[in-house]
């Protein structure tokens, strides 16, 4: 085993990882989490191969990693050359300003805990938070995170700004930011709760006994585009009037909306879905031929409440995805449906059965979307890849791909199936083409170079 | 009495995570048109097994009263299958309850599997038991289970409807999953099944899928589960005592029973209760092993209830002073009995 072969491997892990692998459930403290699997991954990607772990901040993955990422760029920096610095930086502030503010905040906050305060870290930090066009309603929203962060870099910003985030709103008897005032003058008056960021309002809205509806009806249209998808039924159930937030939602997001839903209720999200679809598709490049997809519908397939529970919804939106970017696609589920968007988890995974009827019909492509247990005929699905392969010969090599969800974290990757089949972690449709790639870069079609030409071109994209 | 249970049941396929297997029962046909089956809307789990209902906040005497009852939503007037209160019944319920919260004052001793990888459930934090039991899924129309770990049963629930086992399900696997780790100890070496078909044996797909087929049908038989002795062998078998309650409730619809089954050819011993309809058809059933450590308990329960818990007619059947009942009741954990005069003078 040469040091190319180990580096493949190791990048393989960690592109995974970076596909599936999200924040831990539980909150972790910093000095635990050198003992979990995907931040030892990153740090030792970071510390090993760190010309390619940057570059991976320009390709489409999870925006945990995206932030894990950055925080161990800004923390290990000793010894990077300027024009390896250079690139991190445009990268770094290419990626922040995309990326949810609450997260970005949680990331700054860790680097502060970490006791990291280096010149480059503050300067990023400064240049976001400068960078914000609404600062006074994020020192409201996040009060306690911004404090912190604007503490610990001994950040200059405007007095206001300062005088609230340090003494709160009754530190001055009138603002000049009407924010500020509302916040002061919401313990007197409660009118002026609809006017402070919702996430705050809905807390001193329960404090002070207003009715939900009441509250929903006030600040509907100063809703997050995440806070309408989140509301968009309890606003249906309030009898608030609104407009469907889900028409505008993300392909996962409604897949997962729909099997909440018990099936007889799930009609209006057919067009919602096409739609979301079509566009999702648009954003991938690959086109695939003849495609077999094989979904895991069992009952651990969907469990409301559960992250690692996305497996059928990831191929519900995949059903709808792939009819767009392949000349031809079937669809095998392991409990049948009558048709896709009617599904409902049911019974146990068997995995054999489904794939080899796939593989039967002499794909190009076998997709299978698995949290990867095989509760019955364990083995099974393996062993018909391999019979297929032999059946086949070499005349017609059907390429199958496990596609998996939920990141283990014990083993640094997904559950595969078996040594016959790649495993790769995806949690959205719009990463099948890096995911693809990642699966190629696996099976060994295509080289450490190969793979750091795909990254150079994603960068100079960027 | 006779607990040929099984009729009417059949198996859809065994899981096996780590050390434990769930072998999924169905029904061959709908239950028969009667109480249980009544067309008002469900509101969870009719049948409460004991171990949910008592709390150990109480005195030790005061939360032995038991009921197998069903939703009073459901059917208010047909609330049966009570099981007799009086002293054995109180006793065995006593340690069915103890069987699920044993006190012990040393922490229960871990000892991982000789591969490791798994967790230590006791750890603070673990997710082992939520990671395991997540793995196992409920069949189609499900609604029973056999628990086996390490190859040898620990306990069986088959209750009315799917419906009732989905949510009954998580609560049995935690349950099962509990006791495997007393017994990791001795059996540290399970690996799952894989499927016996070799890639080789198969000339085409289509083979391999008559091949797949006919071996999960032979392995879900129900003799192959237990070989030696047979699981019907081992859930037929009279056991020391029994307490069928069948009288008190025939004259409503249905019939209750408690009982400790203890096979001949097993060391072990089991505790359970099971109602069936006026036309013989089996409602409920549930069944657990007695643990280990309280076996001692429960062959002493019987040799009380052989004298009809009444003391002086213990004494002269052992031969036993007050004394010696006193030390038995101390070593076997249930020394109230002897405190509290739970036996008649």
């Amino acid at each position: 085993m040469n040091a190319e072969h180990i580096a493949c491997e190791d990048l393989a892990l960690f592109f995974n990882a970076c596909l599936a692998a999200t924040r831990p459930a539980q909150g972790i403290n910093l000095r635990r989490q050198a003992n979990r699997g995907v931040y030892f991954l990153h740090r030792y990607v970071c510390c090993n191969y760190r010309d390619l772990y940057l570059r991976v901040l320009a390709m489409p993955i999870n925006d945990f990693n995206r932030l894990l990422i950055v925080r161990n760029l800004l923390t290990h920096a000793r010894g990077v050359t300027a024009e390896q610095r250079r690139l991190e930086n445009r990268l770094i502030t290419q990626v922040l300003p995309r990326l949810p503010a609450n997260r970005v905040y949680r990331c700054f906050v860790d680097i502060c805990c970490s006791g990291v305060n280096n010149r480059r870290t503050r300067a990023v930090m400064q240049a976001y938070i400068n960078s914000r066009p609404d600062l006074a309603f994020h020192a409201v929203k996040y009060r306690g995170k911004l404090k912190r962060i604007i503490r610990h870099i001994h950040m200059k910003v405007p007095a206001e700004i300062f005088d609230y985030l340090q003494r709160g709103a009754t530190a001055r008897t009138t603002w000049q930011t009407p924010l500020f005032d509302r916040v002061r003058l919401v313990h007197y008056q409660k009118s002026a709760l609809y006017e402070l960021p919702f996430a705050v309002a809905e807390t001193l809205a329960a404090k002070f006994g207003v009715p939900r509806a009441r509250l929903l009806e006030h600040m509907k249209d100063r809703l997050t585009a995440k806070e309408r998808f989140r509301l968009n039924d309890t606003m249906t159930r309030e009898k608030v009037r609104h407009a469907d937030a889900m028409a505008a939602a993300p392909l996962i997001t409604l897949a997962n909306a729909a099997l909440a839903l018990p099936p007889t209720e799930r009609a209006r999200f057919q067009e919602l879905l096409e739609a979301a679809a079509a566009q999702t598709a648009a954003g991938l490049q690959r086109r695939y031929g003849r495609v077999a997809l094989v979904v895991d519908n069992s009952d651990s397939s969907f469990r409301r409440n559960d992250p690692a529970g996305r497996t059928l919804p990831l191929g519900l939106a995949l059903a709808y995805v792939l009819p767009h970017c392949t000349t031809s696609l079937s669809v095998f589920w392991t409990c049948p449906p009558s048709t896709p968007l009617m599904v409902v988890p049911r019974g146990v995974t068997n995995l054999a059965l489904p794939l080899i009827d796939a593989l039967q019909t002499q794909p190009d492509t076998v997709l299978i979307v698995s949290d990867g247990y095989e509760n019955t005929m364990r083995g099974g699905a393996d062993l018909a890849v391999q019979v297929a392969r032999r059946q086949f010969g070499l005349e017609h090599r059907v390429r199958v791909v496990h596609i998996n969800p939920t990141f283990n974290d014990q083993d640094f990757q997904p559950l595969n199936l078996g040594p016959h089949i790649t495993t790769v972690g995806v949690r959205e449709p719009a990463f099948l083409d890096f995911a693809m790639e990642v699966a190629a870069f696996q099976e060994g079609l295509i080289s450490l170079k190969g793979m750091q030409r795909y990254l150079e071109q994603w960068v100079a994209a960027a | 009495m006779t607990l040929d249970f099984l009729a009417g049941l059949r198996i859809a396929g065994r899981q096996e995570v780590d050390h434990v297997t769930m072998v999924a029962l169905v029904r061959d046909q709908p239950l028969a048109v009667g109480a249980m089956v009544a067309g008002r809307q469900k509101e969870g789990p009719f049948f409460r097994p004991h171990g949910v209902i008592y709390r150990n906040d109480g005195p030790q005497t005061n939360p032995l009263e038991t009921r197998l009852f069903m939703d009073p939503n459901r059917l208010g007037d047909e609330i049966v299958g009570m099981v007799p209160d009086h002293y054995a019944a109180r006793a065995r319920i006593h340690q069915l309850f103890m069987e699920l919260y044993p006190f012990s004052p040393k922490p229960v001793p871990f000892k991982a599997p000789a591969g490791g990888g798994a967790q230590n459930p006791f750890k603070r934090g673990s997710t082992w038991y939520r990671d395991t039991s997540a793995q196992f899924e409920i069949a189609d129309g499900q609604v029973g289970a056999l628990y086996l770990v390490n190859e040898r049963l620990v306990g069986v629930i088959v209750v009315p409807d799917p419906e009732t086992y989905r949510q009954l399900h998580p609560l049995c696997l935690g349950e099962v999953l509990s006791h495997t780790w007393s017994e990791f100890a001795y059996h540290p070496t399970a690996t799952p099944d894989r499927v016996a078909v070799k890639a080789h044996q198969a000339a085409d797909l289509a083979d391999l899928k008559q091949q797949l087929l006919q071996e999960e049908s032979e392995t879900n038989e129900v003799v192959a589960l237990y070989t030696e002795p047979t699981l019907g062998t081992l859930l037929t078998a009279k056991g020391g005592v029994v307490d069928d309650c069948s009288g008190v409730a025939a004259e409503r619809r249905l019939k209750a029973c408690s009982f400790i089954t203890a096979p001949q050819a097993m060391r072990r011993r089991f505790q359970g209760e099971m109602i069936r309809t006026h036309d013989g058809s089996l409602c409920y059933f549930r069944s657990m092993a007695i643990d280990a450590k309280l076996q001692k308990m429960a062959v002493l329960y019987e040799t009380i209830d052989a004298a009809c818990w009444q003391l002086p007619v213990l004494l002269k059947n052992t031969g036993w002073t007050n004394y010696t009942f006193y030390r038995r009741c101390r070593e076997a954990g249930c020394i109230y009995l002897d405190k509290d005069k739970w036996l008649r003078a």
